[in-house]
């Protein structure tokens, strides 16, 4: 499968790809869709009637590969400074042999003119049909005709060979890029049928004697510049141009078409004939015709110029000069048509050019002749439908036919050739077909010739020179390659090839007006206006308004390649102009039909290459490494751009900007120089003095004064009652564990809370068994028992014991839950005259094992963690014991929920001065909270006044503030 | 009548100036109350100390290894029963727990420090569970019952029933109130919704009430320890007073 290179990253890409699968890009050009009902420019109006009925071509939406070859051979033929050079010196050298053809004698130069198109070929079984007036069938590379000789047309070949590789026969290098199936049906709308068909469109017969008439022209060129069959032509009959013109396009077309397509694309049938097989026709025609021989060394010298006279590879054998001469008439003619902006001679003034050999061919050619030379396919192409022909000739054609035919005078000419050689033509175009043959008069060409010689001589040298290259088709492709050129190294052409014949210049030519038709008159129209540049890929709306676009939608024509040897024609014409000040060359305008087959995207050469060219800047990577002049794919693909997408908005929120803000704040700190801060005022605690010192004194005054003196507490807590109620349950002979778990800080309230429990039940005889998880636990239960047990005469050993400290915390706790005996072995503060070891060997512990066989358990704490951990410790092995705590005032409201509950964890609770006061006043005793139970109520007095009063404060200025605020 | 000339008089000096150096906080942190508090912290660190050591330490791995002595330990009498494993053992941890002293050895610590921070971790974790979470859960529920009698306060009738309700409340709100979700704000900053917010400040009434009885509490205990030392310091200056 063919590969096409993306032109970005120049990696092979399949042949029908529109975007290159590695990089994305486009590979086919984007061409946006032309506005259809773009209006067609006056300038550019095909001449021809039937072109207002061509429909706009459609947009090229894709271009094909053999394009971008084309386009990257161009560019590269550009950029290449060999070959622009090369280029140069070729235009140089075609401009210099046209300015030595513009000092040529008149008649050369019109001899000139017509020998050139002798290269065009000869069209038989079509030179009398006015059917060739269809516009679009001349869909003809101009560089095809110039191609006059054996090595002209091998360099030729060579430049075209290499672009033919699509394997469309078809369809010739120069409208390849027209492989777009939408496209290339557009074209072929416009080919005549001939290559709508697919008649590959050169058959044998037209492929022989195209080769006769090449080997033959050269030949002859010379001999015809000596003959004065010019003057003979001017001073025949004026003969009707439309109908010769008409009757000579078909036949220019189908050998123009012919010189389109190389010998590897032509079907079998249609490969043109070889040298040999050319003189063999050549000879035959010879036998058999009475044709009188010309010199053909002058023919073409005449035609190419000096410089191409003396080819060596020209046959000798002479041909029919009819054909030969016809073809340069027709030629003539249908390029005019083809270029209605250049100054093209009058048709009579074609016609006259044509030499009186001509008549002598037409008249010796047979139909057996004619038929043997056209062949099968010319049969074929004949009996196409006539309708066809009336419709491509329209009627304007047909009436102007029927005009003349009225006018004119009857030739000798047999119009029943077509008849002869077997073909079915109606009785109407027969008509005309005999008609066109009839106006082919000897005379009328001469006479044409003269008048058009004349004028011709009239002519302004720009003119004359204009009209000299009009003609030919060579000159047509090269300016249309030098145009191409210009556009591509964007250098304007200093001198136009072609100029415009001006009106006045026009009127001066006898003859000319009073035989122009109204399509060549309209045809005269000067094209001012330049092509517009199209850029590459840009929008409908983006394109400028095409003002040079033809009817058929596409402007400009296709761009083919330069042959060397035109070339140098250039450069010669170029160094002559320079040297001696000769009036600058019009500049030629494309007809209608090539530019609506010129692709848009010729022009992207232009703004592509240009900075390339200029900066010559050197692949450096890829497949074209080292290249110069390349499409810059490597650094255009990496080179650094902007993203496509924008990059998306941080998401700053609130906190950000606050968090922002302080983190600036703080860097404003750190460079902000530190202000000495003023000498710290101390304030003197007055407050807190006033207060300390009134609370003090209130103690102390009910200590001293012993007022203010408070009444005892009365009603007894509902709780203080079950507490009493269980000590009094406590079997006697069951000791009671008294746990000493507060430290000494709190020795004061506990000591008068839990100082009247153990008395009560010292008092009461009850055994008691003391521990302590903390260190200085042991020692406050010696303390506590000591002078209880001074008050009650109970003995350490006896009546209590220490089981002293059990270290640990809530895994103690624990393991004293569990196994009490190993937990605490030793005691604490023991008695000295005991005879057992431990404390469990004691008398009050002997019988206890484990907690249930205990009488109560009493825990004195003024710590919640201490009291919730004994709780949760104990509980599961303590059975039915009951657990009694004596807390502390502030440790009382946590511990509660475990007593006032359904299934309370803790029996009872004993806490603060005033149940300590009633329990002494149960018991009978005078305890500490008696003794201080008026200095501790004024302090409790004065304590909550003081909080009321600092209460009242704080709302005062809470209000205060808040309706300073709200004012 | 404080024994002026005895021991209990150079006690009762000794406790009166400490107790002034205490008092004298009430001018701010001073040298004498410095003192005084070194002097508590030294004397009940000590204290703790010698408990330790004679209550727990001597006694319980030190005593059985010298009665047992050098040959009870070689002949295995110290391990009859058991009691020489634990003994060594508790040695082990107790050599390994004083390496953290140095840094260098401190790892060594670890595993003493493990054992009683897992043991005593699960012991208070299960205690909790079992001795407060679940029978306190329980119980909350059960003494919603209107009908039922509370066993301590006798409660019933509407007192019971707005008991009940203020406990519920009071025990839903406080928990709402440890609820730290919350939503976003848009300023970044974690806000309750309105009725969380009002929930919320329930249970910080609750919770403020309840650290205002116990802060109630304390103060009414520092109360009774200070007119306890006044009435210690007039009593001693009484009998001063007395004596001269």
């Amino acid at each position: 499968m063919d590969e096409v290179r993306c032109p970005m990253c120049s990696k092979p890409n399949p042949d029908d790809a529109e975007e290159c699968t590695f990089c994305g890009a486009r590979i086919t050009p984007l061409v946006v869709e032309q506005p259809s009902e773009e209006p067609p420019i006056e300038e550019a109006q095909e001449p021809f009637e039937s072109t207002e009925e061509v429909e706009p071509a459609e947009p090229v939406e894709e271009t094909p590969r053999s394009e971008v070859d084309w386009l990257s051979r161009m560019r590269g033929d550009i950029d290449d400074d060999d070959e622009g050079k090369q280029l140069e010196e070729e235009e140089l050298e075609a401009t210099q042999l046209i300015e030595e053809k513009a000092e040529t004698p008149p008649d050369l130069g019109k001899t000139d003119f017509l020998g050139r198109m002798k290269a065009l070929g000869i069209q038989e079984d079509e030179e009398p049909e006015p059917v060739i007036e269809e516009p679009e069938e001349l869909d003809v590379p101009e560089e095809i005709d110039f191609i006059g000789d054996e090595q002209l047309l091998e360099d030729a070949a060579e430049e075209i060979l290499p672009e033919i590789e699509t394997g469309e026969p078809d369809v010739p290098e120069e409208i390849d890029f027209l492989s777009d199936e939408q496209l290339l049906e557009d074209v072929t709308e416009e080919i005549p049928p001939e290559i709508e068909t697919g008649e590959p469109d050169v058959p044998d017969w037209l492929a022989r004697v195209r080769a006769r008439k090449l080997t033959d022209e050269l030949l002859r060129d010379e001999e015809l510049e000596e003959s004065d069959w010019l003057s003979g032509l001017r001073e025949g009959e004026e003969l009707d141009e439309d109908e010769v013109i008409e009757s000579l396009e078909s036949a220019i077309e189908d050998d123009i078409i012919s010189e389109l397509f190389d010998e590897d694309e032509l079907p079998e049938s249609a490969t043109p004939v070889s040298e040999d097989a050319v003189s063999d026709v050549i000879d035959s025609v010879e036998t058999q015709e009475d044709i009188e021989p010309v010199d053909e060394k002058e023919l073409v010298a005449e035609y190419f110029g000096e410089g191409i006279e003396d080819e060596p590879d020209v046959p000798e054998e002479g041909t029919g000069e009819f054909d030969l001469e016809e073809v340069d008439t027709l030629a003539a003619t249908t390029l005019k048509d083809l270029f209605g902006d250049v100054e093209l001679p009058s048709a009579d003034e074609a016609i006259g050019a044509i030499p009186e050999e001509v008549e002598d061919d037409l008249e010796a050619l047979e139909a057996e002749d004619i038929a043997e030379l056209l062949g099968e396919d010319l049969l074929d192409d004949l009996e196409a439908p006539t309708k066809d022909i009336v419709d491509i000739l329209g009627d304007d054609l047909v009436a102007d036919v029927e005009e003349d035919q009225v006018k004119e005078e009857e030739v000798e000419l047999d119009p029943k050739f077509l008849a002869d050689i077997g073909l079915d033509v109606p009785q109407d175009i027969e008509a005309i077909l005999d008609e066109e043959l009839a106006a082919f008069d000897a005379e009328l060409i001469d006479e044409a010739s003269g008048e058009w010689d004349e004028s011709f001589l009239a002519l302004e040298p720009e003119a004359v020179e204009s009209v000299d290259l009009a003609p030919g088709s060579d000159e047509l492709l090269r300016d249309t390659t030098l145009e191409e050129a210009d556009l591509i190294e964007s250098e304007p052409l200093d001198s136009p090839p072609f100029t415009e014949v001006e009106g006045e210049k026009r009127a001066e030519i006898p003859g000319l007006d009073a035989v122009m038709p109204d399509w060549l008159e309209e045809s005269d129209q000067p094209i001012d206006e330049e092509l517009p540049h199209v850029p590459a890929l840009i929008l409908d709306d983006e394109l400028p308004p095409i003002t040079s676009v033809g009817e058929g939608g596409i402007d400009e024509a296709t761009v083919a390649e330069i042959p060397v040897w035109l070339q140098d024609l250039r450069e010669d014409v170029d160094e002559e102009e320079e040297g001696e000040d000769v009036p600058e060359l019009a500049k030629a305008k494309l007809p209608p039909w090539l530019e609506a087959m010129r692709p848009i995207e010729t022009f992207r050469a232009k703004p592509e290459i240009e900075p390339i060219e200029e900066e010559e800047i050197v692949e450096a990577a890829g497949p074209l490494a080292g290249l110069k002049g390349v499409l810059l794919a490597e650094p255009v693909v990496a080179m650094p751009r902007s993203p496509g997408a924008a990059v998306s908005a941080l998401d700053v929120t609130e906190l950000d900007y606050s968090k922002a803000e302080i983190l600036q704040r703080m860097v404003d700190e750190e460079e902000r120089e530190e202000a000495l801060s003023p000498e710290k005022i101390t304030r003197l605690p007055i407050l807190n003095w006033i207060i300390a010192f009134l609370i003090i004194i209130v103690a102390v005054i009910p200590l001293i004064l012993g007022i203010p003196n408070f009444n005892s507490p009365t009603r007894a807590p509902r709780d203080l009652s079950q507490f009493l109620d269980l000590i009094r349950s406590i079997p006697p002979s069951e000791p009671v564990l008294v746990i000493f778990d507060y430290e000494p800080g709190f020795s004061t309230e506990m000591d008068a809370v839990a100082g009247t429990l153990v008395e009560d039940l010292v008092g009461n005889g009850q055994r008691v068994a003391t521990l302590s998880t903390r260190p200085t636990g042991p020692l406050m239960a010696d303390l506590m028992l000591r002078n209880v047990g001074s008050m009650y005469g109970a003995q350490n050993g006896i009546d209590y014991i220490h089981l002293g400290y059990l270290p640990g915390g809530p895994l103690a706790m624990s393991l004293f839950g569990v196994t009490p005996r190993e937990a605490l072995v030793n005691g604490f503060n023991m008695p000295e005259d005991i005879d057992w070891e431990t404390a469990w060997d004691s008398p009050i512990l002997q019988d206890v094992s484990q907690l249930s066989d205990l009488g109560m358990i009493v825990i004195l704490t003024a710590n919640t963690e201490t009291a919730r951990n004994w709780v949760e410790q104990l509980e599961p092995y303590a059975g039915a014991v009951p657990t009694v705590m004596v807390l502390s005032a502030g440790v009382e409201p946590l511990i509660r929920p475990y007593f006032e509950s359904e299934a309370p964890q803790i029996e009872g609770i004993l806490t603060g001065i005033p149940s300590a006061m009633i329990y002494e006043g149960v018991i009978g005793r005078m305890g500490a909270a008696t003794e201080q139970w008026n200095a501790y109520g004024t302090a409790i007095l004065v304590a909550v006044l003081i909080l009321i009063g600092g209460l009242i404060y704080g709302l005062w200025v809470w209000f205060f503030r808040t309706f300073r605020r709200s004012d | 009548m404080t024994d002026i000339l005895g021991i209990d008089l150079i006690g009762t000096l000794l406790a009166m100036a400490l107790t002034v150096m205490v008092l004298s906080y009430i001018f701010g942190d001073n040298p004498l109350f410095r003192l005084a508090m070194y002097i508590f912290i030294g004397v009940a660190a000590g204290y703790a100390g010698s408990i330790a050591w004679y209550s727990i330490l001597k006694p319980n791995l030190l005593d059985p290894i010298l009665s047992a002595g050098f040959q009870g330990l070689i002949s295995g009498e110290l391990f009859a029963d058991g009691q020489g494993v634990m003994i060594i053992g508790a040695w082990i941890l107790i050599v390994m727990l004083l390496l953290k002293v140095s840094p260098s050895t401190a790892r060594w610590g670890i595993l003493p420090m493990i054992l009683m921070v897992a043991v005593g971790a699960g012991v208070v974790v299960g205690g909790s569970i079992s001795g407060t979470l679940i029978p306190q859960a329980r119980l909350a529920m059960a003494s919603l019952n209107p009908s039922v009698i509370s066993v301590q306060t006798g409660e019933t009738g509407l007192e019971r029933v707005l008991n009940i309700f203020i406990i519920l409340v009071g025990t839903i709100c406080t928990l709402l109130y440890f609820r730290f979700a919350a939503s976003q704000s848009p300023t970044g900053r974690g806000e309750r919704s309105s009725y969380m917010s009002v929930v919320a400040t329930l249970g910080r009434i609750f919770i403020a009430i309840t650290f205002g009885t116990m802060f109630a509490g304390a103060l009414a205990s520092t109360l009774f320890v200070l007119t306890e030392r006044m009435s210690f310091l007039v009593n001693f200056f009484t009998d001063i007073l007395s004596f001269l």
